[in-house]
This record gives C-alpha cells, sequence and structure tokens, in this order.
C-alpha cells in the first residue's frame, strides 16, 4: 500500500515535471515565434527595392575573386517576395540574370538567363542549399525571410557586440534545406538580425553570417550594407557588399516574369 | 544541348607551333589584372571623393596630390565611370597605390589630368550657372572661408532613373568635412544638377576574343589536315534609356579559320532597338530567339539559321532580321514575328572537317519561293507559366533553315523549301526531376513529318563535401523522317550528365552519348568542360566523337571527324 502510494507520488512528481517542461516548451515556441513575427511585420510594407551588391569570396589561402550585380527585389504581401539578380561580373557571366519567385508554402519558382544562348532555363526549385556563384551564400541565405518555412524556438538573450538581442533557433520546416537549424541574433531595440549561426545536417556549426553598417530607409526599414560569412568548416569567407538600395522604384509583377529576364543585362 | 552559363561563341585557332599565336597567347596571360595581389583596399564610402581619399592615404609632401589621385586611377580604371576623376563610384573597393606606385606617376601629367578634370568640373558648372537658372549660392561652410567645390560621386549607370548617369560632374553643395579646396577657382560653392549626358558617353561596350585551336586525331576522309585553328571577336555595344523604356544592342562578330575559308565569317549577331511599355514590347533589328526545353536537340526553335561551322550541334546562330511584338498579358505572352530576310546556311569548303565527301555550293542555293531570300516569312508563339508548368506553343511558316542538299555531279546544291511548321515545348519542375518535351508537326511540298524528343534532367544536388550538383539526363528522340533522313536522331535514345562544381571558378562538365535503337553501329558523343581563370579568362574544352558503319546516314561521313577543342575565351 505504502509503496503503491510512493509509485503515485513518483509518477505524479515525473508527471508535473513533463507538464512543465512541456509549457516551457510552448512559451519558447510562442516567444519565438512572436520575436520573429515581430521581425517579419517591421520589415513588411518597403514595397520595392533595387540594390548594386558586390561579392568578395575569399578562399582559405586568402585569395579573392569578385562578384558584381545587381537586384531589384518586389515584396509580394501575400506571398514569398520576387527577385531578379542580373550580374555584371565576372565577365563570362556578365548579362546573366536570375530569377525567383519566393514561395511560402510550395518550392520556390527559380529561371536562370544565358545571354549567349538568349535562353531561359528553368532551375530545380530544391537547388536551394547550393553555394550561390561559388560563395560561401546559399540560395536559401539570400531568399526572402518568411515565418511559414520555419518553427521557431526562443532560447535566451544576451548581448552582442553591446546590443542587447534575443537568441532565437530556427529549424526550416524545408526538407531540403541544406540546414538542421540556425542560431539568428535579433536586437531588441529594433529587431535586426544581427548574427545567424547556421548547423549542417550532421548538427555541427557550418556557417557564421554577421550583419554590419545597418541604414535606416524610409525612416522605417533597416538594411545592413555589408553581411560577412564565415564557413567555420573550410575556412572559406564571402563578404556581401552592398553598395547602394533605392527604395520605391515603381517595379511591378512584370519587372519579374521570364520576359523581364531576357531584357535585363 | 548547350547549357553551360554563357556558352558563348567558339571558334578555333591553331596549336601548331607558329610564334605568332605564342606570342597571343603570352599577350592575352599579360593582360590579366594581378588580381592576387593582396595590396591596401579600402572601400568608398557614399560621401567621399577621389579628394578626399587621396589626402588620407599620401604618405609624405613629396609626392604630390595629382600623383596620387593619378596613382589611384590607374590602380583602378573601374572605379571611374568613364574613366572621370569627378566620378569616384560609391562603394567600389580601392586598391590603394603605395608611395613608389605614386612616385611613379610623371607629375607634370598628373596635374595636367587633374587640371583638366576641375577644369571640366568647372565648365559644366559654369554652363549650368549661364543656361539654367538652377545655381543656387548656398552658404558657406563656416569654418571654411575658401571656396568650395567638390568632385562628386554620380549614381551608378544602371540605376539611373531619378538622376541620370552623366559624364558631366554634380557640384553639390557641400559642407566643411568633405570640402575640397580649389585654389584658382574663387566661385561660391554651388548646387547643380546635372546636365544630360551624351548618348555616346551611355554606352556601354564590352568585349570578347576567342582563340580556339581544334584538333582532330586522324586527317579527313579527303586528307583534310589534323589542326583547324580559329579566332573570333564580337564586339557589344548596349544602351538603355533612364526609364529603361528604350534599349539599343548592337553586336558585330566575326570569326577567321586558319584552312577553310567557308568558316570565315563576318555577321552582326545582334542589332536591334527594343521599346518596352509595360505590358508589351517591340523589337526591331537584328536578333537571336530561342525558343525550346530539351537538351540533346533543337525542334522548336526555327526563327534563326545555325550555324554549324561553329558547334556541330546547331546550338550556334546567325543574326535574324526580325520585327519582333509580344504581347505580355494575363493568359500568357504572345509574340508574333515578321521575318524579313532569310539567311542561308554556310557549309564546310574543301579544306574543311565536318562534312560530306561532295562540296556544297552555297553560290546556287535553290528556293522553293520565286521571292528567294525576299521571301515574308513569319512566326507566332505563345508561352504561359503555370507554377510548376512552363508551356509554349509555336507556328512558322516561311522558308525552311534547314535545306535539301541536292546531289549533282560535283556538288550538292541546297534546295530551301517552304515550310510550315507546328512547335510544341513543356518544362514540368517536380522536386528535383525536371521533365521536357518539344514536338513539332512539319509540312512542305515534299513531305510530312513529325517529330518529338521527350525525356528528363534529375538532379542530385551536393553530392559531396564540395557541393557538387551531378544531373541525369535521359531523353528518347524520335522522327517520322526515318532513317536516312538529315536528322541523326530518328529513333536514338541520349544519355547525359552534368556535373557543376559550385566554385569560385564556376567548372561546369557536360557529357552526352546519342546512340541509335535501330543501328547499333551508329552512335556519337560529347563533351563540354569550362573554367574560369582570373576575372577575365574562360577556358573551354569541347570534344565530340563520331561512330557509324551505314553509308547512307551523315554520321557515316562525320567518322573520322572526332574532334577535340580548347577555347579561350578573353573579356574585356
Amino acid at each position: 500500500m505504502r509503496h503503491s502510494l510512493q509509485k503515485l507520488l513518483l509518477s505524479l512528481c515525473i508527471g508535473l515535471l513533463i507538464t512543465t517542461a512541456w509549457a516551457d516548451e510552448q512559451a519558447a515556441a510562442e516567444e519565438g515565434l512572436r520575436i520573429s513575427t515581430e521581425r517579419k511585420v517591421r520589415d513588411t510594407g518597403w514595397g520595392d527595392t533595387e540594390a548594386s551588391m558586390t561579392m568578395v569570396l575569399r578562399d582559405a589561402r586568402g585569395r579573392e575573386s569578385r562578384r558584381e550585380m545587381r537586384t531589384l527585389t518586389l515584396e509580394m504581401p501575400d506571398d514569398g517576395d520576387k527577385a531578379l539578380t542580373i550580374f555584371d561580373e565576372p565577365r563570362d557571366v556578365r548579362g546573366s540574370a536570375f530569377l525567383t519567385h519566393t514561395k511560402t508554402m510550395v518550392p520556390d519558382e527559380q529561371w536562370l538567363f544565358l545571354p549567349a544562348v538568349n535562353r531561359v532555363r528553368r532551375i530545380v526549385s530544391r537547388n536551394k542549399s547550393g553555394p550561390f556563384m561559388g560563395s560561401e551564400f546559399a540560395y536559401e541565405d539570400l531568399s526572402s525571410f518568411e515565418l511559414e518555412k520555419f518553427r521557431f524556438r526562443y532560447l535566451r538573450s544576451e548581448a552582442l557586440d553591446g546590443e542587447d538581442c534575443y537568441v532565437v533557433e530556427q529549424i526550416p520546416q524545408d526538407e531540403f534545406s541544406g540546414y538542421s537549424r540556425m542560431l539568428v541574433w535579433i536586437d531588441k531595440s529594433h529587431y535586426r538580425v544581427q548574427q545567424i549561426e547556421y548547423f549542417d545536417r550532421r548538427n555541427s556549426l557550418l556557417k557564421t553570417l554577421t550583419m554590419h553598417d545597418y541604414q535606416l530607409y524610409k525612416d522605417k526599414f533597416w538594411r545592413p550594407h555589408r553581411m560577412e560569412m564565415v564557413n567555420a568548416q573550410n575556412q572559406k569567407s564571402t563578404s556581401l557588399l552592398v553598395n547602394e538600395i533605392l527604395f520605391d522604384r515603381g517595379l511591378t509583377d512584370a519587372d519579374f516574369d521570364q520576359n523581364a529576364l531576357q531584357r535585363a543585362r | 544541348m548547350r547549357c553551360n552559363v554563357p556558352a558563348n561563341w567558339p571558334t578555333s585557332v591553331k596549336l601548331q607551333p607558329k610564334p605568332w599565336w605564342l606570342v597571343g597567347v603570352c599577350l592575352v596571360f599579360c593582360a590579366i589584372p594581378a588580381t592576387a595581389e593582396t595590396s591596401r583596399q579600402r572601400q568608398v564610402m557614399p560621401d567621399e571623393t577621389l579628394w578626399r581619399i587621396a589626402t588620407e592615404i599620401r604618405p609624405d609632401q613629396s609626392v604630390s596630390m595629382s600623383q596620387v589621385m593619378q596613382a589611384i586611377r590607374e590602380l583602378n580604371p573601374q572605379a571611374f565611370q568613364q574613366g572621370d576623376p569627378n566620378q569616384l563610384r560609391h562603394g567600389v573597393i580601392l586598391q590603394l597605390p603605395s608611395r613608389e606606385q605614386m612616385m611613379q606617376q610623371n607629375q607634370a601629367l598628373a596635374e595636367q589630368v587633374m587640371a583638366d578634370a576641375r577644369a571640366a568640373l568647372q565648365a559644366s558648372s559654369f554652363r549650368q550657372s549661364s543656361t539654367t537658372t538652377q545655381v543656387e549660392i548656398a552658404e558657406l561652410p563656416a569654418k571654411d572661408s575658401r571656396p568650395a567645390v567638390v568632385i562628386a560621386e554620380p549614381e551608378p549607370t544602371w540605376q539611373s532613373d531619378a538622376a541620370p548617369a552623366t559624364n558631366a560632374p554634380q557640384i553639390v553643395s557641400s559642407s566643411a568635412d568633405n570640402t575640397m579646396g580649389v585654389s584658382n577657382h574663387a566661385a561660391p560653392t554651388v548646387s547643380v544638377t546635372e546636365p544630360e549626358p551624351g548618348f555616346w558617353q551611355q554606352v556601354e561596350w564590352f568585349s570578347q576574343l576567342n582563340l580556339m585551336p581544334r584538333w582532330y586525331p586522324q586527317t579527313g576522309l579527303q586528307q583534310q589536315a589534323q589542326w583547324h585553328n580559329s579566332v573570333s571577336f564580337e564586339l557589344e555595344g548596349y544602351w538603355q534609356s533612364d526609364d529603361r523604356s528604350h534599349t539599343l544592342v548592337f553586336s558585330p562578330y566575326i570569326r577567321w579559320d586558319q584552312r577553310d575559308s567557308a568558316r570565315h565569317l563576318l555577321d552582326i549577331s545582334e542589332a536591334y532597338w527594343l521599346y518596352y511599355g509595360g505590358d508589351w514590347e517591340l523589337r526591331a533589328g537584328i536578333n537571336k530567339v530561342f525558343w525550346g526545353a530539351v537538351e540533346s536537340q533543337r525542334l522548336v526553335d526555327v526563327i534563326n539559321q545555325r550555324d554549324l561551322l561553329d558547334r556541330p550541334d546547331g546550338e550556334s546562330k546567325l543574326g535574324q532580321p526580325m520585327l519582333q511584338l509580344s504581347l505580355i498579358r494575363d493568359y500568357g505572352t504572345v509574340q508574333a514575328y515578321l521575318l524579313p530576310y532569310f539567311r542561308e546556311r554556310k557549309f564546310a569548303g574543301e579544306d574543311g572537317r565536318l562534312r560530306l565527301p561532295l562540296p556544297v555550293d552555297t553560290s546556287a542555293a535553290l528556293y522553293e519561293s520565286r521571292h528567294k531570300r525576299s521571301h515574308l516569312d513569319w512566326a507566332l508563339r505563345w508561352s504561359q507559366q503555370f507554377s510548376s508548368l512552363d508551356l509554349g506553343l509555336s507556328y512558322f511558316q516561311g522558308t525552311a533553315r534547314e535545306p535539301v542538299l541536292l546531289p549533282t555531279e560535283q556538288a550538292l546544291l541546297p534546295f530551301y523549301p517552304q515550310l510550315k511548321q507546328l512547335g510544341l515545348d513543356a518544362q514540368w519542375v517536380l522536386g528535383s526531376w525536371l521533365w521536357k518535351t518539344e514536338a513539332v508537326y512539319r509540312h512542305t511540298e515534299q513531305e510530312h513529318s513529325k517529330a518529338l524528343v521527350t525525356g528528363f534532367e534529375y538532379t542530385q544536388i551536393g553530392i559531396n563535401d564540395h557541393f557538387w550538383d551531378l544531373g541525369w539526363l535521359l531523353e528518347y528522340q524520335y522522327d517520322s523522317r526515318g532513317l536516312g533522313a538529315a536528322t541523326m536522331a530518328q529513333n536514338d535514345v541520349f544519355v547525359g550528365w552534368r556535373l557543376a562544381l559550385n566554385d569560385a571558378a564556376g567548372s561546369e562538365i557536360l557529357f552526352g552519348m546519342m546512340q541509335d535503337l535501330d543501328r547499333s553501329h551508329s552512335r556519337s558523343a560529347y563533351l563540354e568542360a569550362s573554367t574560369r581563370l582570373g576575372e577575365r579568362l574562360r577556358l573551354r574544352v569541347d570534344g565530340w566523337l563520331f561512330h557509324s558503319r551505314y553509308p547512307d546516314e551523315l554520321l557515316y561521313w562525320l567518322r573520322r571527324d572526332d574532334y577535340i577543342q580548347l577555347t579561350l575565351e578573353y573579356y574585356f
């Protein structure tokens, strides 16, 4: 009799612990989603942008190569954003253009325009974990942030370079993502991403992305002007320098279809 | 069948130990900028000028400001629009000169260049002040009583909507911290809008030089040589209006071949005006059009004549004069083409390889239409994207691009019938699978025929730690014209592999094989590989193997023409 009472008490305790843990987990998920939603909300309504960018690729020995490109972006209120990237350098790919229709629920749609043959080539959309132009950025690192693509978990708060930040774990929902999870540092003052750690499918640290030189546009939207991606496994790194961003360029859907891809250059 | 990123214009050059060729290669290599050199670097911030940067890095009084600025310009020609020292692009990374490099600058010359730049600046401000009323007398900087003019940065050319890219400098009202004193200029600080730049200054020019040695392991059926080298050069001029509604493209192409004068080519590959009106486009001039989806053949792609002398697979094309109207609507894109002039196909000459035993007499081409080359051809195409499906339907009516070769005693005569062709092309993405189909129905006075190519490309992403992608290609080719027809693909299977290394050099390898299902000894294979060498060079390797034991097919006459070609592409 006494024995069974002990058993009952023990199971109650365990049950309570599990419930508490589960409740904590729920709370962490809700807080993670709240922070990420706020991050998304604060970056909503920017309309369209046009940016010129330089990528500097460094191999493990420090040798550099450069990419020059321009990116047009259109915010889609009810779906993922559309982006058109035109390459200027290296010269052998000048005029090549890459069009992405980011989707929240279905795979992204992607096309590549090859000027030498005037051909638009459809690309299989699961190529998201692949390197973008041989850089340390994967295609998925450059696509627009959509809440539907992740599960979130708030981990802790900590200071990063003097900025008070939330640390949120992001778990990609897409089976074709190259990552098992990401840790995202979001500052409390403006909900800007300050740092992202990417973990590969084996759950070891793959890359670290840091954002620098944030500037405010239209009194509302923060944009980093320098992004540094460092690969922890192969010692390569890529700097993405944003030379200029212009807002309100009057872009429409028509600037993001296959005809626009052929006109781009 | 080519799908590498900019597959571009191959040509060939010979590799025999002739000194001139080596000299050419050396020159090309010497012209590559020394990118590996890790000197000091610095990014240009939005409010910075050449003068300000020069002030910052000037080592001591013995080096003049002009020398510093000139040295920066020499090391960073790309950082200045139209080479104008007044037009430093922001955001660019500058290579900073060493003291030695500054000292090497000819003092007088550097002074002169900078004086000219200042003069241009002043002249433009003067022009502005005398012709417009935009000049405002701004407040003088409080801390600095000297007059101030800033050598200012313009917008980069590509985003020139609000402020047109210009070679005329912009004079801005300067604050004390970015003030550059110009001692001989006594005007107060002025704020002036820029004048319209000249058309020619807005045109961007790009060039590409290809050296193409090609080697055939065997001599030809008629003892043609094994080494065939060629050189080609392509220029491109590009202009777009500020609102992007007007575009002009001009792109001449020239090719020279060592052995076969029939391979010499002077062509306009593109020369057109494009007007974009929101939901419609109009193109007028010479252009190249691509239709299609599959990898191993070009069935529906019928607008341009093919340049088979450049590549035997027909991926190279000759420019086609046309008027093209595109309507971009919800129900899809409708394109209408008027093609007023016909380009004849070119064939290898007597000394050339990859040809039939009898030469083709291109001087005596025959036409079904009495209008010959001037027959007005036309075409229509509708295309639409349904999320994961891209679909196209096309119709062409006019002179067939592919001639029928009529044998005479000494030569083959090309005969160009009138053709009506209905085409369908489709691509369907399903995860890692890309399903592709092309089908045509052709009608000429002589025959009706159908052809189909269908298959898939399956891509394995990141097959190793280096993130290589491997694509598997399988396609089936059918042509109702059957054996002995001009086509080599009447009942054939194509298998291919595409490997993308995803490295900084953008290296790619594509290998493909075609096997006839009716005839075991009829097949061909090709290899295409390319990689980037530095920022301005790309090296390609292309190879073909041909095998056939059946004299009634075209492939049989190519059986000794296996070859491998290197292409060194230099961009400048």
